[in-house]
Parts: C-alpha cells; sequence; structure tokens
C-alpha cells in the first residue's frame, strides 16, 4: 500500500513538473483572482454613488447577494472550457504528441492511472483555484453574507462544468492525440455551444447540462429578492436535474475515454 | 531467476492499414547481449513496442520472461527500456527525474550511485533540457537500470549520438552488460557496432527473421570469403574484375572502396587484382580479406 502510494506521488510529481511548471498554474491563479476583483469594482464604482450605498452592500434583501455573487465570476465562465481545454493540450495531449506518454508507459504504470491522474490534476487546479477566488470574493471583495444555498449552487457548477469540460476534451485528446485539435476543439465548445445554447426552443435542463456554470449564474442573477416565485422554482428543479445529467455525461465520457486509451496504440 | 528463453515470439504479424510491419515473425533470444539488426523500416522498432505492451498484435503471441505480453505492467516491473529518441521531462532535474522512476519501480537502487556508473555523477542537478544527447543517452540507460532489472530493451541506442558519443555509449553498454550480468537487447540498423557488443544477432527484413545465431557464426557462415579493396577508382576496377571466373559478388561501396568474393587463396586473388589494375591504371592501396557482420547482412538480405 505505502510503495503504491510512492508509485502515485512519483507519477503525482513528474505530472506536475511536466505539465504545470512556471508559469502555468501561477498565471492561472492571476487570472483566475483578476475576474472577482475587477468585477467588484465595477459594482462598487456603479452603486457608490447612492446615498444607500453601505446598505445597499450589507444587506441582501435588495437581492444583491446571488445576483452579484454570480457576476463576480461570470465574465470568467466563457473562458471556462477553453482554459481546461487548454490544460489539457498541455497535459494529455501534448504528451501524446511529444512522445512522453510512450517513456511514461515503458515504466511499470497503469494506463488508467496516468490519465485519471491527468484528468485529476485538470479538475482539481482550476476547480480549486475558482473555489478559493469565489469564497475570497465573498469575504473581502462582495463583504455580505450570502445564503449558503447560493453558494452551493455557484460551485457545484464551477465543479461540475470543469468537469464535463475535461472529461469531453480529454476524450478529444486521447481520440486525435493532437494538441491543435484539442485547443480547437475547447474553443469551440466555448464559443460555439452558449450561442446554439441560447435558442428559446432548446429545452432548459440541456441548457443546465452542457452549461451548467453558466445556467447557475444565470439562475442566481434573475431571483427575486426575499421569495421565490413558482418559475423560480422550476428553475430551480431545471438546475438540479440538469446538474445531475451533466455529472453523469462526465463519467460515461470519462469511462468511454479510459476504455479508449488502455486500447489506443502508442507511437504505432 | 535464469530463462532459458527471455523472450519468445511466436508467429506474430503486425499491420498498419495496407502496410504489415512483422509477418509471422519468429525469435528466441536467450540470455546475454542479443542484437535484432535490420535496415529503416523492416520492424524493428514495432516489435519493440509490441514486446512492450505499446501497440497490439494483429495475431500471434510472445512471451517475455516467461509472461505473456498481455501481462504487460509485470513486465516493464521487470525490466528496463530505453527508446529511440526518448522525450524526458526537460524541466527537471537529472537526478530528481531518476529518483522519482526509482520510486515508480518501487525499487532501493541508490540513483547517485546510478548516475555515476553511467558517468554522469557531475550532472546529477542539471536539468534534462540543458544536458547533451550523449548525456541525455546515458540518463537514459540509467533510467533503464532504475528498477533492477532482469532484461534491457534498447531501441537505436546510439541514433542522434556523434562518432565518440556512440563509441562512448557502445563501451557503457559492453561495461554494464559484463558488470551487471543484465541480458540486454539492443535493436539498431548500424551493424558494425552490433557486431562488437552483441555476442548473438537477429536479422530483420521485412517484418521477419532472417538468420539467428552467434555473431561469429553468422560471419563465419557468411561473410568468410569476401575481400574489400581500397583504390583510387573502385568504379573502373570493379568494371574490370566483373566475369573474371571466380570472382563473384561485387559490391561498389563508396568511390574509393568496394568488396567481392572470391574462394580462392589471398595471394591468388592479390595477383589477379593488381594485374586488373595495373591494365585500367588503377592504383591499389589496400586490399584485405574482411569478414564483417555487415558483409553477412548483405549476403543474407541479398
Amino acid at each position: 500500500m505505502r510503495q503504491k502510494l510512492a508509485q502515485l506521488m512519483a507519477q503525482f510529481q513528474i505530472e506536475m513538473r511536466m505539465s504545470y511548471r512556471f508559469p502555468v498554474i501561477e498565471g492561472l491563479a492571476a487570472l483566475i483572482f483578476l475576474t472577482p476583483i475587477s468585477a467588484a469594482v465595477a459594482i462598487w464604482s456603479a452603486v457608490s454613488f447612492r446615498p444607500d450605498a453601505l446598505e445597499y452592500f450589507i444587506f441582501a434583501e435588495f437581492g444583491f447577494s446571488g445576483k452579484h455573487l454570480g457576476t463576480c465570476m461570470f465574465g470568467f465562465t466563457q473562458w471556462l472550457s477553453i482554459i481546461v481545454a487548454v490544460l489539457v493540450s498541455f497535459t494529455a495531449a501534448k504528451s501524446f504528441e511529444d512522445g512522453y506518454i510512450q517513456t511514461l508507459l515503458t515504466y511499470p504504470v497503469e494506463r488508467v492511472t496516468v490519465l485519471l491522474m491527468k484528468i485529476i490534476c485538470v479538475v482539481i487546479i482550476p476547480a480549486g483555484l475558482m473555489t478559493s477566488t469565489y469564497l475570497f470574493a465573498i469575504l473581502f471583495v462582495i463583504p455580505q453574507a450570502p445564503l449558503f444555498g447560493h453558494v452551493s449552487i455557484m460551485l457545484l457548477g464551477v465543479w461540475i462544468s470543469i468537469l464535463l469540460f475535461a472529461t469531453l476534451s480529454m476524450l478529444v485528446a486521447v481520440i486525435t492525440q493532437k494538441v491543435s485539435a484539442t485547443a480547437i476543439f475547447g474553443l469551440a465548445f466555448g464559443f460555439v455551444t452558449p450561442l446554439l445554447l441560447s435558442n428559446p426552443v432548446i429545452p432548459n435542463i440541456v441548457r443546465v447540462a452542457l452549461h451548467p456554470f453558466d445556467a447557475a449564474y444565470i439562475y442566481l442573477a434573475n431571483l427575486s429578492p426575499n421569495m421565490m416565485l413558482d418559475t423560480e422554482l422550476t428553475q430551480l428543479i431545471d438546475l438540479q436535474i440538469g446538474f445531475g445529467i451533466s455529472l453523469m455525461i462526465s463519467l460515461v465520457l470519462l469511462a468511454i475515454t479510459l476504455w479508449l486509451f488502455t486500447r489506443s496504440e502508442i507511437g504505432g | 531467476m535464469t530463462h532459458r528463453f527471455i523472450v519468445e515470439v511466436d508467429k506474430i504479424s503486425k499491420n498498419f492499414g495496407p502496410v504489415q510491419a512483422l509477418d509471422e515473425f519468429q525469435l528466441k533470444i536467450e540470455p546475454g547481449l542479443f542484437g535484432i539488426i535490420g535496415p529503416n523500416g523492416a520492424g524493428k522498432t514495432t516489435l519493440l513496442r509490441i514486446l512492450l505492451g505499446l501497440i497490439q498484435p494483429s495475431s500471434g503471441s510472445a512471451r517475455v520472461l516467461d509472461m505473456d505480453i498481455s501481462q504487460s505492467k509485470n513486465i516493464r516491473e521487470r525490466i528496463g527500456v530505453l527508446l529511440e529518441n526518448p522525450t524526458l521531462p526537460k524541466a527537471m532535474g537529472a537526478r530528481e527525474y531518476l529518483s522519482q522512476v526509482i520510486k515508480i519501480y518501487g525499487s532501493n537502487t541508490d540513483p547517485d550511485e546510478l548516475l555515476e556508473l553511467v558517468g554522469l555523477q557531475d550532472a546529477t542537478n542539471r536539468q534534462i533540457g540543458h544536458l547533451s544527447a550523449g548525456m541525455r543517452q546515458r540518463l537514459g540507460i540509467a533510467l533503464a537500470f532504475a528498477g533492477n532489472p532482469e532484461l534491457i530493451i534498447l531501441d537505436e541506442p546510439t541514433s542522434n549520438l556523434d562518432v565518440s558519443g556512440r563509441e562512448q555509449m557502445l563501451d557503457l553498454l559492453s561495461h554494464l552488460y559484463h558488470k551487471s550480468r543484465v541480458s540486454i537487447i539492443i535493436a539498431s540498423h548500424i551493424l558494425s557496432e552490433l557486431e562488437r557488443v552483441c555476442t548473438h544477432v537477429a536479422f530483420m527484413n521485412r517484418g521477419k527473421t532472417v538468420v539467428q545465431g552467434t555473431t561469429n557464426d553468422i560471419i563465419e557462415k557468411y561473410a568468410m570469403d569476401r575481400y574489400r579493396i581500397r583504390c583510387s577508382d573502385a568504379h573502373t576496377l570493379s568494371q574490370q574484375l566483373d566475369g573474371i571466373v571466380g570472382i563473384e559478388d561485387i559490391r561498389v561501396l563508396g568511390p574509393n572502396i568496394f568488396s567481392l568474393r572470391y574462394e580462392e587463396s589471398i595471394d591468388s586473388i592479390e595477383l589477379q587484382v593488381r594485374q586488373e589494375a595495373e591494365s585500367c591504371k588503377v592504383q591499389i592501396h589496400r586490399l584485405e580479406k574482411t569478414a564483417t557482420l555487415e558483409d553477412a547482412f548483405r549476403e543474407v538480405i541479398q
């Protein structure tokens, strides 16, 4: 058990040194942290002229809490799928292209472990950074007391979105084994699907399932102050079901990716 | 553990679309220093990748250290590998990376000892990206020894090295073999190198084994009657000698060198060649009876 753990740690350290060397994480952290700060500055500027500005910020009865929680991070959502795709390109597709995966697979490592390690890093690093930024924003940038439910919805949206984008991009990386194809796919998914999903014909659940973070933001941004309308209850149920579907899609994609990778020919 | 055969390949075929890389390939390798020789595209690398579980054969079976190749991870636990032009993490230090690989193998090898063994004791903290090609190959050899292997597989270990780097690499391999007695399989298309270090060889061509045996037996059998002639104009003299009774299989190897087969004594051929050279005003620099693996390979492949 201890030896297995040491093996996993060694693989993890190589993965980190290979794919996340300076300034990948540092740059990503800076980018993510700048988003709430810039959003907060805009919010403060917009309301600071009001005579009741202080009350506006302190009390949640204006419905400020949920909306601004979302606004704070929403600027980042469009980039989320692209950033995840770029990370997958860095970690998985690049090692196919430059041949390191071949070197790695001459050591006594399981293919499943190799890929899971990459996916875990791709999910945990941006999602962890976004979570910490989000909490940082709540504590310091927008000093309110947001509802626990709102925070949960936003964080779930972040994690499920990143998991979905990561598994989808990883599938593309394993199939194409190309950095460019993986990155282009991320760009396309990030920019094209929101446009397609904005069509009112598309059911709300599909929208939630394919872009959970956007859906979470839209739900919070449109909340009525101090009460829940029937339509909002329906939206909340859609959100919950959509999150579940998104999670299921991610797990199915992960299973397919692992299955393909264990059977793929390396350097053939 | 001692094995009768460290590798047994039984009628393995491998197709890449319309290209047949291996065609019912068969091979049995005994412990020792073994060379797999073949021109580019002969299927050497494909064979090694199949043995490592990186690709699957289209048909046939193979065993490495008495384990079926389907048990790829178990095989990789007991062997060390150096692929052709291996990709290594450039940002990591040589010792740092070697230490992590040793942990992956779960071995108790001392990384400093290994680095010293391959002559990299002065570059332990240098980033892999800053190592020369020769040093990277040495590190590759150290990595192959990281898990106390019973067998080491090297694919074109000298392919990106200069002449002195090649010499050093061959000396290192020979030294490591005699020191550790770990069986080594080297796949290469550079015959002179394999002749220098390998006790047994197999010739591969177009996905098949053509000949297999000890290096000396193969040279003895296929290349003993060959002469190599260095002269001022190989083309003219070779044409002049063509058709003379007893002289066969003339091969021009360069503007000043050619080889031929002649079954009589060296005195007899020397006389013949000098006479013909004089008649066509070509100067002979050297005439010697050679028997190299390269000659044997040419003979066999033809």
